[in-house]
């Protein structure tokens, strides 16, 4: 559904994403994961369309993607959630909410739509009126996530959704994230807590120096020698 | 020795490149005879002067002022009557208008200093209309709007010429002294202080920097070079008037230069300067023949085009050819830095704790509270870190563990309770550097880092305000970078560091300071679990040097093979304090934060 075909991305001339392809199918969770500055995030970025690719093509469906605008990828339904959350903090959460159905496609379903993110994170029809900025980290994760959901993506892909967050509110995120593929969209994740990514992920993808070095499904790799100690520290 | 050093100095071709640029520029200011070119040059010369002087506030300290017409209109009327009614010479009444203005500046700007952004402009810009007006309003000491007119006699000891050679040579040399001032500032260890709160007052404050004496230094500098050259200037247009020397547009037009040259660099007025008096000047003089306002609409359009094409400025555009060409003609490569050697292993963990048990208190937190609103954040809290130890603050999202950190390190003053360092009482003191200079230093969960600056000279910024020289803090900013292994990215802009890089800069900045309590937030934050380690055996490493950590971490493998004993805050109250493996079986804690699914070998 999503294919990423051997991309290049330079940051001047650093080589950022060296040839990566990899692909995310309908109802998966895909996960990539790496150290710090290993090309994670960039990737994303090329996929929304924030960064040019110097080669190499992403299609979702039939569709090439490489070159369009952002605003027009999140019409095709792939909508990342940040690093950071990057919420609008002077706006209400339901103001927030409103932001992520932007699109006319996705507007006609606002109501639809509101009620599946309520759905997912009860605590945010409670904390409607309340400036985003003034949430705690959990609950700013949760609306930055519920935000992505609002146009009803075909894939979420997500950075670092449990940066910062208290141990039970990771564990939280993680079963939403079980949830929100199993209502039909895939799931792209970037994920440092690699235990947990990798423990609900169909397949992952371990990058390294902006390289692809290794594959496979997600318990295949949590169980692989290097992988535990290149990345979970065992 | 010392003509030796010169002379190999001499060599370089950055510096005998700039002296036969200066060696040109006398030239042609001594051969240029025609009075229309001497005007444009006297002009050019005179404007990057003052483009520079403005640039010393508004370019490294970023404290972007529309009021600086205001130094050079007190600094030509304090000579002109101090020389019309005392008979004063000039030069001497130069330094005084410099010093009254630097005076004034000091004055009026210091409490503007509190605003920010836009509100600071608007309030130099108010400055400069005050005295504007002013100077109108007091007829019987200013001569009102029609200003007052400077007899002429011609000598260097009354600043006054025949033709405009003598003008030419005297703009052009306070051109060269305030362009040589600039650059010995900018590599001062105070220079570093401007740079660092011009990226990040709350990040400075925190390495122990008064951010508000470094501004009133640099408007002190900034506006004594102005005031000096409005002198020069009533001496050249022999009248002092109110709307040609506190004119807004005069203002306006050194911050231009600065913009269009390069905004905090030496050379970029300079060049602002001569790219655009010359063509104002001559497109007035052609253009201006013709259709009125011909000249106005295609300065304009330069301006346009130079800040769409150009936005960082001309010197971002010619900086790497003349680099190369420095690079060439000096024959050497770029000497590669000492690095310094590698350090010291760490004490086991089991007899550090017990060792510690004994040790004097150095942080007391004594029934502090603290509401913002209606909403308390923080209610009677106690607790306290002893010295040596690595304490663990834990807690959910939204508990008040950074305002905690806030509450200690002077950014919040608790409505009640004791905080007290070392024994002594640090409750409300304020601003954050005071705090930081008794020796806790700390680092902010969302990240600070001074983001147009090196790696480097993040944390020569936190160093040079300790170490007796700049040397000295070149080779601590070193050993601290090397450390905590941002090594090979010590060039590297901060703002293009990855997250966890980001992190490491905080703590690298932190530890500038030579802190004995150090407060972390979060550093582990975006770290896969390898990451955590290196990180973990990081900040052993800290320790073992003799720092104090109280530790605020979500990263529960860190807390637990880190802290000697754990402290957990809930709704702003403690509700567990001990060591970690008993913290994490108490139900309290599951509940409210580990949650029940928690297994400790999962990290």
């Amino acid at each position: 559904m999503l294919k990423v075909e051997a991309i290049d991305i330079y940051y001047g001339d650093l080589h950022a994403v060296k040839g990566v392809s990899f692909q995310v199918e309908k109802d998966q969770i895909v996960s990539l994961v790496g150290s710090n500055g290993a090309g994670k995030t960039t990737t994303l970025n090329a996929i929304s369309g924030l960064h040019r690719l110097r080669s190499g093509s992403i299609h979702f469906g039939e569709i090439n993607i490489s070159r369009r605008g952002s605003h027009q990828i999140v019409d095709l339904g792939i909508i990342q959630v940040p690093e950071g959350r990057m919420l609008f903090p002077e706006m209400t959460v339901m103001e927030n909410l409103e932001m992520g159905c932007y699109s006319l496609r996705a507007r006609r379903n606002f109501q639809d739509s509101l009620q599946r993110v309520i759905g997912l994170f009860p605590i945010l029809a409670e904390r409607k009126q309340q400036l985003a900025g003034t949430l705690s980290g959990g609950e700013q994760q949760m609306l930055a996530i519920g935000r992505g959901l609002m146009s009803q993506p075909t894939v979420l892909m997500l950075d670092e959704p449990s940066l910062g967050l208290a141990p039970f509110v990771v564990q939280e995120i993680i079963e939403v994230i079980k949830t929100i593929r199993q209502r039909g969209t895939s799931v792209l994740l970037v994920e440092q807590n690699v235990f947990h990514a990798l423990s609900i992920s169909d397949r992952a993808c371990i990058l390294e120096n902006g390289e692809i070095v290794m594959e496979g499904k997600g318990e295949d790799l949590l169980k692989n020698e290097k992988v535990r100690k290149a990345y979970l520290g065992l | 020795m010392v003509i030796q050093n010169s002379l190999q100095r001499i060599r370089h071709p950055k510096v005998y490149l700039t002296l036969i640029a200066i060696g040109a520029l006398y030239s042609i200011a001594l051969s240029v005879k025609n009075p229309y070119w001497g005007d444009i040059l006297t002009m050019t010369f005179l404007l990057g002067a003052l483009s520079l002087s403005w640039n010393i506030l508004g370019g490294y300290g970023g404290q972007f002022s529309l009021g600086h017409a205001g130094f050079f209109g007190i600094g030509a009327y304090t000579s002109t009557l101090l020389l019309i009614q005392y008979h004063v010479n000039p030069w001497i009444g130069m330094l005084l208008g410099g010093i009254l203005a630097a005076a004034i500046g000091g004055v009026v700007f210091y409490p503007c200093f509190r605003l920010k952004g836009i509100f600071f402009c608007l309030a130099t810009l108010a400055f400069q209309e005050v005295v504007k007006i002013s100077a109108v309003h007091f007829r019987g000491l200013t001569g009102g709007a029609m200003g007052i007119s400077l007899p002429f006699k011609a000598g260097l000891t009354n600043m006054m010429f025949q033709g405009k050679t003598g003008y030419m040579l005297i703009s052009l040399s306070f051109m060269i002294i305030i362009a040589l001032v600039t650059l010995a500032m900018e590599r001062s260890r105070f220079g570093y202080k401007l740079v660092a709160l011009r990226e990040d007052e709350d990040a400075t404050e925190t390495l122990g920097i008064s951010t508000s004496r470094c501004k009133l230094l640099a408007t002190m500098i900034s506006a004594f070079f102005a005031g000096c050259l409005g002198t020069f200037y009533a001496h050249y247009s022999s009248l002092v008037d109110p709307h040609s020397v506190f004119d807004m547009m005069l203002s306006v037009e050194f911050v231009i230069f600065a913009i269009l040259g390069g905004v905090g660099t030496v050379l970029g007025p300079i060049l602002g300067a001569f790219a655009l008096v010359p063509v104002d000047a001559l497109m007035r003089g052609y253009l201006g023949q013709g259709q009125q306002g011909v000249s106005f609409f295609a300065y304009g359009m330069l301006l346009t085009g130079v800040v769409i094409f150009l936005p960082q400025g001309i010197l971002s555009w010619i900086s790497s050819p003349v680099n190369r060409l420095f690079q060439t003609l000096s024959g050497e490569k770029p000497r590669p830095e000492p690095r310094p050697d590698k350090i010291e292993a760490v004490a086991e963990k089991a007899e550090r704790t017990s060792r510690l048990m004994t040790t004097a208190s150095i942080l007391e937190i004594a029934g502090v509270d603290k509401s913002f609103g209606g909403l308390k954040v923080i209610q009677s809290l106690d607790f306290h870190v002893r010295e040596g130890e690595i304490v663990g603050l834990i807690g959910p999202n939204g508990a008040g563990k950074t305002t905690c950190f806030n509450l200690i390190t002077g950014f919040e003053e608790p409505d009640s309770g004791k905080i007290l360092f070392k024994g002594e009482d640090i409750t409300g003191v304020k601003p954050p550097n005071r705090i930081s200079k008794r020796g806790v230093a700390r680092t902010f969960q969302i990240v600070k880092p001074l983001a147009g600056l090196t790696v480097t000279e993040n944390v020569l910024a936190g160093a040079a305000e300790r170490a007796g020289s700049i040397h000295e803090a070149r080779v601590k900013s070193r050993k601290i970078i090397d450390l905590l292994g941002l090594w090979e990215f010590r060039d590297i802009k901060a703002s293009s560091l990855t997250l966890g890089g980001r992190k490491r800069l905080e703590l690298a900045k932190a530890l500038a300071t030579d802190p004995t309590l150090l407060l972390l937030d979060e550093v582990m934050a975006g770290l896969n679990p390898t990451e955590v380690e290196e990180a973990i055996r990081m900040i052993r490493r800290i320790s073992s040097r003799g720092v104090t950590l109280l530790v605020i971490e979500h990263v529960m493998k860190a807390v637990m093979s880190l802290a000697d004993r754990v402290v957990v805050i809930h709704h702003g109250q403690k509700i567990c304090e001990g060591r970690p493996p008993d913290i994490i079986r108490d139900p309290g804690v599951i509940e409210a934060y580990l949650g029940k699914g928690y297994q400790y070998a999962e990290g």
